[in-house]
Protein backbone atom coordinates (compact mmCIF):
# COMPACT_ATOMS: atom_id res chain seq x y z
CA UNK A 1 0.00 0.00 0.00
CA UNK A 2 1.14 3.07 -1.22
CA UNK A 3 2.60 5.98 1.54
CA UNK A 4 3.20 9.49 1.99
CA UNK A 5 6.55 9.21 1.20
CA UNK A 6 6.70 6.59 -1.88
CA UNK A 7 4.08 8.80 -3.28
CA UNK A 8 6.43 12.11 -3.31
CA UNK A 9 9.73 10.01 -4.08
CA UNK A 10 7.96 8.58 -7.05
CA UNK A 11 5.77 11.37 -8.44
CA UNK A 12 3.16 9.78 -8.05
CA UNK A 13 0.59 12.55 -8.35
CA UNK A 14 2.22 14.04 -11.18
CA UNK A 15 1.70 11.13 -13.13
CA UNK A 16 -1.57 10.14 -11.43
CA UNK A 17 -2.59 13.56 -13.23
CA UNK A 18 -1.15 12.49 -16.60
CA UNK A 19 -2.84 8.95 -16.32
CA UNK A 20 0.69 7.94 -16.13
CA UNK A 21 0.12 5.26 -13.45
CA UNK A 22 -1.10 1.16 -14.06
CA UNK A 23 -4.58 0.45 -12.92
CA UNK A 24 -3.54 -1.22 -10.15
CA UNK A 25 -1.61 2.32 -9.07
CA UNK A 26 -4.32 4.36 -9.49
CA UNK A 27 -6.69 2.53 -7.49
CA UNK A 28 -3.82 2.44 -4.66
CA UNK A 29 -3.17 5.92 -4.99
CA UNK A 30 -7.02 7.39 -4.83
CA UNK A 31 -7.07 5.12 -1.89
CA UNK A 32 -4.67 6.78 -0.28
CA UNK A 33 -6.08 10.22 -0.93
CA UNK A 34 -9.08 8.99 0.32
CA UNK A 35 -7.41 8.75 3.92
CA UNK A 36 -4.75 10.91 3.45
CA UNK A 37 -6.00 15.02 3.82
CA UNK A 38 -2.32 15.98 2.80
CA UNK A 39 -1.78 14.04 0.01
CA UNK A 40 -5.65 15.01 -1.43
CA UNK A 41 -5.09 19.34 -1.04
CA UNK A 42 -1.64 18.23 -2.71
CA UNK A 43 -3.36 16.61 -5.49
CA UNK A 44 -5.70 19.44 -6.12
CA UNK A 45 -3.07 22.40 -6.29
CA UNK A 46 -0.64 20.31 -8.18
CA UNK A 47 -3.94 19.75 -10.75
CA UNK A 48 -4.99 23.51 -10.34
CA UNK A 49 -1.59 24.83 -11.05
CA UNK A 50 -1.31 22.59 -14.13
CA UNK A 51 -4.92 24.02 -15.63
CA UNK A 52 -3.05 27.38 -14.32
CA UNK A 53 -0.17 26.65 -16.48
CA UNK A 54 -2.08 25.39 -19.75
CA UNK A 55 -3.88 28.54 -19.93
CA UNK A 56 -0.52 30.74 -20.24
CA UNK A 57 0.76 28.02 -22.78
CA UNK A 58 1.17 30.46 -25.54
CA UNK A 59 1.41 33.48 -23.52
CA UNK A 60 4.50 34.93 -25.41
CA UNK A 61 5.80 36.63 -22.10
CA UNK A 62 6.30 33.45 -20.92
CA UNK A 63 10.07 31.68 -22.70
CA UNK A 64 9.59 30.56 -25.99
CA UNK A 65 11.06 26.87 -27.06
CA UNK A 66 14.44 27.47 -27.07
CA UNK A 67 15.77 29.40 -24.59
CA UNK A 68 19.16 31.36 -25.01
CA UNK A 69 22.32 30.47 -21.93
CA UNK A 70 21.18 32.80 -20.14
CA UNK A 71 22.02 30.76 -16.33
CA UNK A 72 25.59 31.08 -17.37
CA UNK A 73 28.13 32.17 -14.34
CA UNK A 74 29.92 34.53 -16.14
CA UNK A 75 26.40 36.67 -17.45
CA UNK A 76 25.44 38.12 -13.92
CA UNK A 77 28.68 39.87 -13.27
CA UNK A 78 28.86 41.06 -17.24
CA UNK A 79 25.32 42.11 -16.85
CA UNK A 80 26.31 44.33 -13.15
CA UNK A 81 29.02 46.04 -15.15
CA UNK A 82 26.88 46.89 -17.61
CA UNK A 83 24.50 48.18 -15.86
CA UNK A 84 26.85 50.39 -13.92
CA UNK A 85 28.73 51.70 -17.50
CA UNK A 86 25.34 52.20 -18.64
CA UNK A 87 24.43 54.60 -15.53
CA UNK A 88 27.49 56.40 -15.38
CA UNK A 89 27.20 57.27 -19.40
CA UNK A 90 23.45 58.62 -18.61
CA UNK A 91 24.99 60.73 -15.43
CA UNK A 92 27.59 62.29 -17.68
CA UNK A 93 25.58 62.90 -20.85
CA UNK A 94 22.26 64.09 -19.10
CA UNK A 95 18.96 62.79 -20.52
CA UNK A 96 18.85 62.37 -24.15
CA UNK A 97 15.94 61.13 -26.01
CA UNK A 98 18.12 59.27 -28.56
CA UNK A 99 20.08 57.45 -26.34
CA UNK A 100 17.04 56.20 -24.47
CA UNK A 101 15.07 54.81 -27.40
CA UNK A 102 15.90 51.21 -27.24
CA UNK A 103 17.12 49.11 -29.91
CA UNK A 104 14.27 48.03 -32.33
CA UNK A 105 13.36 43.95 -31.51
CA UNK A 106 14.52 42.16 -34.56
CA UNK A 107 12.31 39.15 -34.60
CA UNK A 108 13.80 36.09 -36.63
CA UNK A 109 11.32 34.64 -39.45
CA UNK A 110 12.87 31.91 -40.33
CA UNK A 111 10.84 28.54 -39.89
CA UNK A 112 13.99 26.80 -38.48
CA UNK A 113 13.74 29.41 -35.75
CA UNK A 114 10.28 28.85 -35.57
CA UNK A 115 9.84 32.78 -34.90
CA UNK A 116 7.95 34.68 -32.44
CA UNK A 117 6.47 36.02 -35.36
CA UNK A 118 5.42 32.66 -36.59
CA UNK A 119 3.97 31.78 -33.10
CA UNK A 120 2.04 34.90 -32.98
CA UNK A 121 0.66 34.75 -36.60
CA UNK A 122 -0.82 31.13 -35.69
CA UNK A 123 -1.96 32.64 -32.30
CA UNK A 124 -3.74 35.06 -34.17
CA UNK A 125 -5.84 33.09 -36.63
CA UNK A 126 -6.71 30.87 -33.33
CA UNK A 127 -7.76 34.04 -31.70
CA UNK A 128 -9.94 34.84 -34.92
CA UNK A 129 -11.44 31.16 -35.34
CA UNK A 130 -12.35 30.90 -31.64
CA UNK A 131 -14.24 34.42 -31.56
CA UNK A 132 -17.99 34.48 -31.18
CA UNK A 133 -19.06 37.05 -33.33
CA UNK A 134 -22.66 36.95 -32.09
CA UNK A 135 -24.59 34.81 -29.11
CA UNK A 136 -27.41 32.88 -31.16
CA UNK A 137 -30.98 34.51 -30.81
CA UNK A 138 -33.48 33.79 -28.16
CA UNK A 139 -36.94 33.88 -29.02
CA UNK A 140 -39.03 33.94 -26.39
CA UNK A 141 -41.93 31.53 -26.30
CA UNK A 142 -45.53 33.09 -26.85
CA UNK A 143 -47.24 30.51 -24.91
CA UNK A 144 -48.56 31.03 -21.59
CA UNK A 145 -48.53 29.17 -18.51
CA UNK A 146 -45.45 27.96 -16.28
CA UNK A 147 -46.61 30.76 -13.89
CA UNK A 148 -46.07 29.51 -10.33
CA UNK A 149 -42.60 27.43 -11.79
CA UNK A 150 -39.63 29.13 -10.09
CA UNK A 151 -37.32 27.39 -12.33
CA UNK A 152 -38.93 28.50 -15.95
CA UNK A 153 -39.53 32.40 -13.77
CA UNK A 154 -35.53 32.39 -12.95
CA UNK A 155 -34.70 30.57 -17.07
CA UNK A 156 -37.32 34.10 -18.13
CA UNK A 157 -35.36 36.96 -15.20
CA UNK A 158 -32.10 35.54 -17.19
CA UNK A 159 -33.07 35.44 -20.81
CA UNK A 160 -34.44 39.04 -20.26
CA UNK A 161 -30.49 39.94 -19.60
CA UNK A 162 -29.48 37.33 -22.41
CA UNK A 163 -31.10 39.74 -25.09
CA UNK A 164 -29.74 42.85 -24.28
CA UNK A 165 -26.49 40.79 -24.48
CA UNK A 166 -25.81 41.39 -20.65
CA UNK A 167 -24.39 37.71 -20.48
CA UNK A 168 -22.52 38.20 -17.06
CA UNK A 169 -26.04 39.59 -15.63
CA UNK A 170 -27.64 36.49 -16.63
CA UNK A 171 -25.81 33.75 -15.29
CA UNK A 172 -26.52 33.83 -11.44
CA UNK A 173 -30.42 33.67 -12.68
CA UNK A 174 -29.70 30.81 -15.03
CA UNK A 175 -27.43 28.53 -12.58
CA UNK A 176 -30.45 29.12 -9.90
CA UNK A 177 -32.90 27.94 -12.59
CA UNK A 178 -30.50 25.23 -13.78
CA UNK A 179 -30.39 23.54 -9.70
CA UNK A 180 -34.02 23.96 -9.94
CA UNK A 181 -34.84 22.11 -13.05
CA UNK A 182 -31.54 20.28 -14.22
CA UNK A 183 -33.40 18.70 -17.01
CA UNK A 184 -34.53 22.33 -19.11
CA UNK A 185 -32.69 21.96 -22.14
CA UNK A 186 -32.70 25.54 -23.48
CA UNK A 187 -31.30 27.13 -19.48
CA UNK A 188 -27.97 24.80 -20.07
CA UNK A 189 -27.85 25.93 -23.66
CA UNK A 190 -27.91 28.97 -22.97
CA UNK A 191 -25.97 29.34 -19.79
CA UNK A 192 -23.52 27.84 -21.72
CA UNK A 193 -23.18 30.71 -24.09
CA UNK A 194 -23.42 33.20 -21.88
CA UNK A 195 -19.78 31.08 -19.99
CA UNK A 196 -18.71 31.26 -23.12
CA UNK A 197 -19.80 35.35 -23.72
CA UNK A 198 -18.04 36.07 -20.84
CA UNK A 199 -14.93 33.58 -21.23
CA UNK A 200 -15.35 31.23 -18.64
CA UNK A 201 -14.61 28.41 -20.85
CA UNK A 202 -14.47 25.58 -18.82
CA UNK A 203 -17.98 26.60 -17.59
CA UNK A 204 -18.83 26.34 -20.94
CA UNK A 205 -17.56 23.26 -21.99
CA UNK A 206 -18.95 22.00 -18.86
CA UNK A 207 -22.82 23.06 -19.83
CA UNK A 208 -22.79 22.38 -23.85
CA UNK A 209 -21.14 18.69 -23.31
CA UNK A 210 -24.48 18.09 -22.21
CA UNK A 211 -25.88 18.44 -25.12
CA UNK A 212 -24.40 17.01 -27.78
CA UNK A 213 -26.16 13.74 -28.35
CA UNK A 214 -28.41 14.18 -30.97
CA UNK A 215 -31.41 12.03 -30.05
CA UNK A 216 -32.08 13.55 -26.48
CA UNK A 217 -32.06 17.73 -27.56
CA UNK A 218 -32.68 20.14 -30.64
CA UNK A 219 -29.21 22.08 -29.58
CA UNK A 220 -27.12 19.12 -30.22
CA UNK A 221 -25.74 21.01 -33.67
CA UNK A 222 -25.33 24.19 -31.95
CA UNK A 223 -23.94 22.86 -29.03
CA UNK A 224 -21.07 21.13 -31.39
CA UNK A 225 -20.43 24.35 -33.09
CA UNK A 226 -19.93 26.62 -30.05
CA UNK A 227 -18.08 23.93 -27.81
CA UNK A 228 -15.62 24.12 -31.11
CA UNK A 229 -15.30 27.65 -30.10
CA UNK A 230 -14.67 26.65 -26.34
CA UNK A 231 -12.01 24.40 -27.38
CA UNK A 232 -10.27 27.02 -29.30
CA UNK A 233 -9.94 29.20 -26.68
CA UNK A 234 -8.66 26.57 -24.79
CA UNK A 235 -6.34 26.40 -28.04
CA UNK A 236 -7.32 22.75 -27.63
CA UNK A 237 -6.90 21.91 -30.96
CA UNK A 238 -7.59 18.23 -31.17
CA UNK A 239 -11.14 18.49 -28.99
CA UNK A 240 -12.14 21.51 -31.16
CA UNK A 241 -11.45 19.53 -34.36
CA UNK A 242 -13.61 17.03 -33.36
CA UNK A 243 -16.61 19.09 -32.68
CA UNK A 244 -16.00 20.90 -35.84
CA UNK A 245 -16.05 17.96 -37.54
CA UNK A 246 -19.29 16.90 -35.91
CA UNK A 247 -20.48 19.87 -37.36
CA UNK A 248 -19.53 19.40 -40.66
CA UNK A 249 -21.24 16.18 -40.68
CA UNK A 250 -24.77 17.41 -39.10
CA UNK A 251 -24.89 19.67 -42.75
CA UNK A 252 -26.66 22.23 -40.33
CA UNK A 253 -26.39 26.15 -40.38
CA UNK A 254 -22.81 25.97 -39.68
CA UNK A 255 -21.44 23.28 -41.56
CA UNK A 256 -19.88 25.84 -43.79
CA UNK A 257 -18.24 28.04 -40.95
CA UNK A 258 -17.02 24.60 -39.63
CA UNK A 259 -15.41 23.09 -42.99
CA UNK A 260 -13.26 26.79 -43.31
CA UNK A 261 -12.14 26.29 -39.67
CA UNK A 262 -11.37 22.90 -40.54
CA UNK A 263 -8.97 24.10 -42.89
CA UNK A 264 -7.41 26.48 -40.77
CA UNK A 265 -6.63 24.19 -38.60
CA UNK A 266 -4.84 22.43 -41.06
CA UNK A 267 -2.98 25.40 -41.45
CA UNK A 268 -1.89 26.45 -38.40
CA UNK A 269 -0.66 22.73 -37.60
CA UNK A 270 1.09 22.10 -41.14
CA UNK A 271 2.94 25.45 -40.02
CA UNK A 272 3.74 23.66 -36.64
CA UNK A 273 5.41 20.73 -37.55
CA UNK B 1 -16.86 10.88 13.44
CA UNK B 2 -20.11 13.20 13.01
CA UNK B 3 -22.35 13.28 9.87
CA UNK B 4 -20.93 16.90 9.32
CA UNK B 5 -17.30 16.28 9.72
CA UNK B 6 -17.71 12.87 7.06
CA UNK B 7 -19.40 14.89 4.48
CA UNK B 8 -16.87 18.02 4.71
CA UNK B 9 -13.99 15.56 4.87
CA UNK B 10 -15.17 12.93 2.08
CA UNK B 11 -17.16 14.84 -0.26
CA UNK B 12 -14.72 16.50 -2.40
CA UNK B 13 -12.22 13.08 -2.57
CA UNK B 14 -15.13 11.39 -3.64
CA UNK B 15 -16.53 13.99 -6.35
CA UNK B 16 -13.30 14.22 -7.36
CA UNK B 17 -12.93 10.76 -8.09
CA UNK B 18 -16.19 9.77 -9.48
CA UNK B 19 -15.46 13.11 -11.83
CA UNK B 20 -12.37 11.47 -12.82
CA UNK B 21 -13.95 7.77 -13.79
CA UNK B 22 -17.07 9.55 -15.43
CA UNK B 23 -16.54 13.21 -16.90
CA UNK B 24 -20.03 13.35 -16.05
CA UNK B 25 -20.96 15.89 -13.42
CA UNK B 26 -24.53 15.09 -12.92
CA UNK B 27 -23.61 11.39 -12.66
CA UNK B 28 -21.02 12.15 -10.70
CA UNK B 29 -22.92 14.02 -7.94
CA UNK B 30 -25.63 11.76 -7.86
CA UNK B 31 -23.25 8.88 -7.52
CA UNK B 32 -20.99 11.02 -4.58
CA UNK B 33 -24.80 11.72 -2.42
CA UNK B 34 -25.33 7.89 -3.03
CA UNK B 35 -21.99 7.18 -1.43
CA UNK B 36 -22.38 9.38 1.50
CA UNK B 37 -25.64 8.05 2.00
CA UNK B 38 -24.42 4.68 2.69
CA UNK B 39 -21.84 5.73 4.51
CA UNK B 40 -23.73 7.87 6.49
CA UNK B 41 -26.15 5.25 7.54
CA UNK B 42 -23.37 2.76 8.47
CA UNK B 43 -22.55 5.53 10.50
CA UNK B 44 -25.63 5.70 12.24
CA UNK B 45 -26.08 1.49 12.66
CA UNK B 46 -22.64 2.07 14.72
CA UNK B 47 -21.16 -0.14 12.10
CA UNK B 48 -18.40 2.32 11.86
CA UNK B 49 -16.71 2.30 15.25
CA UNK B 50 -12.97 2.34 13.72
CA UNK B 51 -12.75 6.03 12.19
CA UNK B 52 -9.21 4.93 10.92
CA UNK B 53 -10.98 2.21 8.72
CA UNK B 54 -14.06 4.83 7.69
CA UNK B 55 -11.82 6.17 4.67
CA UNK B 56 -11.19 2.60 3.00
CA UNK B 57 -15.00 1.95 3.40
CA UNK B 58 -16.14 4.93 1.63
CA UNK B 59 -13.92 4.47 -0.98
CA UNK B 60 -15.15 0.53 -1.41
CA UNK B 61 -19.07 2.12 -1.79
CA UNK B 62 -17.45 5.00 -4.00
CA UNK B 63 -15.55 2.41 -5.93
CA UNK B 64 -18.16 -0.13 -6.15
CA UNK B 65 -20.62 2.39 -7.15
CA UNK B 66 -18.99 3.43 -10.15
CA UNK B 67 -18.35 -0.31 -11.40
CA UNK B 68 -22.05 -0.82 -10.85
CA UNK B 69 -22.80 2.51 -13.28
CA UNK B 70 -19.88 1.21 -15.58
CA UNK B 71 -21.93 -1.92 -16.11
CA UNK B 72 -25.37 -0.77 -16.70
CA UNK B 73 -23.97 1.44 -19.16
CA UNK B 74 -22.32 -0.47 -20.92
CA UNK B 75 -25.29 -3.05 -20.95
CA UNK B 76 -27.68 0.30 -22.84
CA UNK B 77 -24.75 0.97 -24.72
CA UNK B 78 -24.62 4.44 -23.37
CA UNK B 79 -20.68 4.81 -23.17
CA UNK B 80 -19.55 5.02 -26.79
CA UNK B 81 -22.23 7.54 -27.59
CA UNK B 82 -21.84 10.01 -24.99
CA UNK B 83 -18.66 11.00 -25.92
CA UNK B 84 -19.04 12.78 -29.04
CA UNK B 85 -15.29 13.44 -29.22
CA UNK B 86 -14.43 10.13 -29.11
CA UNK B 87 -11.61 8.70 -26.57
CA UNK B 88 -12.18 10.73 -23.45
CA UNK B 89 -9.86 14.02 -23.14
CA UNK B 90 -7.03 14.17 -20.34
CA UNK B 91 -8.30 14.04 -17.05
CA UNK B 92 -5.72 17.07 -16.34
CA UNK B 93 -7.21 19.34 -18.63
CA UNK B 94 -10.26 18.39 -18.44
CA UNK B 95 -13.20 21.14 -18.28
CA UNK B 96 -14.81 19.50 -15.72
CA UNK B 97 -11.58 19.65 -13.64
CA UNK B 98 -11.21 23.01 -14.81
CA UNK B 99 -15.13 23.83 -13.11
CA UNK B 100 -14.40 21.95 -9.99
CA UNK B 101 -11.04 23.40 -9.32
CA UNK B 102 -11.96 26.99 -9.71
CA UNK B 103 -11.05 28.15 -6.45
CA UNK B 104 -8.02 26.49 -6.12
CA UNK B 105 -6.78 28.18 -10.18
CA UNK B 106 -7.22 31.33 -8.03
CA UNK B 107 -5.49 30.97 -5.58
CA UNK B 108 -2.63 29.34 -7.42
CA UNK B 109 -2.75 32.00 -9.97
CA UNK B 110 -1.42 34.22 -7.91
CA UNK B 111 1.51 32.51 -6.32
CA UNK B 112 1.67 31.58 -10.55
CA UNK B 113 1.56 35.31 -11.51
CA UNK B 114 4.64 36.02 -8.70
CA UNK B 115 6.84 33.39 -10.07
CA UNK B 116 10.10 34.18 -12.96
CA UNK B 117 8.66 33.05 -16.98
CA UNK B 118 12.20 31.00 -16.51
CA UNK B 119 10.34 28.68 -13.48
CA UNK B 120 6.90 28.62 -14.66
CA UNK B 121 8.13 27.26 -18.15
CA UNK B 122 9.87 24.28 -16.41
CA UNK B 123 6.82 23.76 -14.44
CA UNK B 124 4.93 24.25 -17.07
CA UNK B 125 7.11 21.41 -19.09
CA UNK B 126 6.79 19.12 -16.21
CA UNK B 127 3.38 19.90 -14.88
CA UNK B 128 1.51 19.90 -18.00
CA UNK B 129 3.19 18.23 -20.71
CA UNK B 130 4.95 15.61 -18.43
CA UNK B 131 8.08 16.32 -19.87
CA UNK B 132 11.87 14.43 -18.13
CA UNK B 133 13.57 16.64 -16.79
CA UNK B 134 16.39 15.76 -18.78
CA UNK B 135 14.62 16.48 -21.74
CA UNK B 136 13.60 20.10 -20.02
CA UNK B 137 17.25 20.75 -19.56
CA UNK B 138 18.15 19.54 -22.91
CA UNK B 139 15.13 22.17 -24.80
CA UNK B 140 16.29 24.59 -22.67
CA UNK B 141 20.01 24.42 -22.64
CA UNK B 142 20.28 24.71 -18.98
CA UNK B 143 22.15 21.71 -17.06
CA UNK B 144 19.88 19.31 -15.32
CA UNK B 145 20.61 19.86 -11.90
CA UNK B 146 19.86 23.48 -12.20
CA UNK B 147 15.92 22.24 -13.62
CA UNK B 148 15.89 19.61 -11.21
CA UNK B 149 16.69 22.30 -8.44
CA UNK B 150 14.14 25.47 -10.02
CA UNK B 151 11.31 22.74 -10.48
CA UNK B 152 11.78 21.63 -6.76
CA UNK B 153 11.74 25.29 -5.98
CA UNK B 154 9.18 26.31 -7.81
CA UNK B 155 6.89 23.37 -6.00
CA UNK B 156 7.60 24.52 -3.18
CA UNK B 157 7.26 27.79 -3.60
CA UNK B 158 3.82 27.36 -4.88
CA UNK B 159 2.36 24.67 -2.06
CA UNK B 160 3.22 27.52 0.69
CA UNK B 161 1.61 29.79 -0.88
CA UNK B 162 -1.21 27.88 -1.73
CA UNK B 163 -1.81 26.43 1.74
CA UNK B 164 -1.01 30.04 3.66
CA UNK B 165 -3.80 31.23 0.97
CA UNK B 166 -5.78 28.32 1.68
CA UNK B 167 -5.81 28.45 5.35
CA UNK B 168 -6.44 32.52 5.30
CA UNK B 169 -9.16 32.24 3.42
CA UNK B 170 -11.33 29.36 6.21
Amino acid sequence: MMNCHDIETHEIIDKYLGDRLSDQETEEFEQHYFGCAHCFAELQWRHAAALELNVNKNNLKTLPERVPRVWSPWHVPLAAAASILLAALMLFRFYDPQILVPPPVVQNESPEAGGLAGASDQNAKLQQLAMVEEAPPYVPSSSRGGEGNLALEKFKEGMEKYVQGRYADAIPSLEQSARLDPSHLPTTFYLGICYLMTDKVDHAISRLSRLTRPDSNPYSDESHWFLAKAFLKKQDLVSARKQLNSVVASDGPHSEEAQQAVRVLNEIEAGRR
Amino acid sequence: MDENRLIETYRPRVFYFLLRRLRDRNLAEELTQETLMVAMQALRQDRLREEEKLAGYIFGIAKNLYYKTCRQRAQQDKFTADSAAGAPRRWLMDPEAGVLLEEQRKQVRCALDAMRPEDREILRRALVDAQPLEEIARELGVPYAAVRKRKSRAVERLRKMFLAMSQTSL
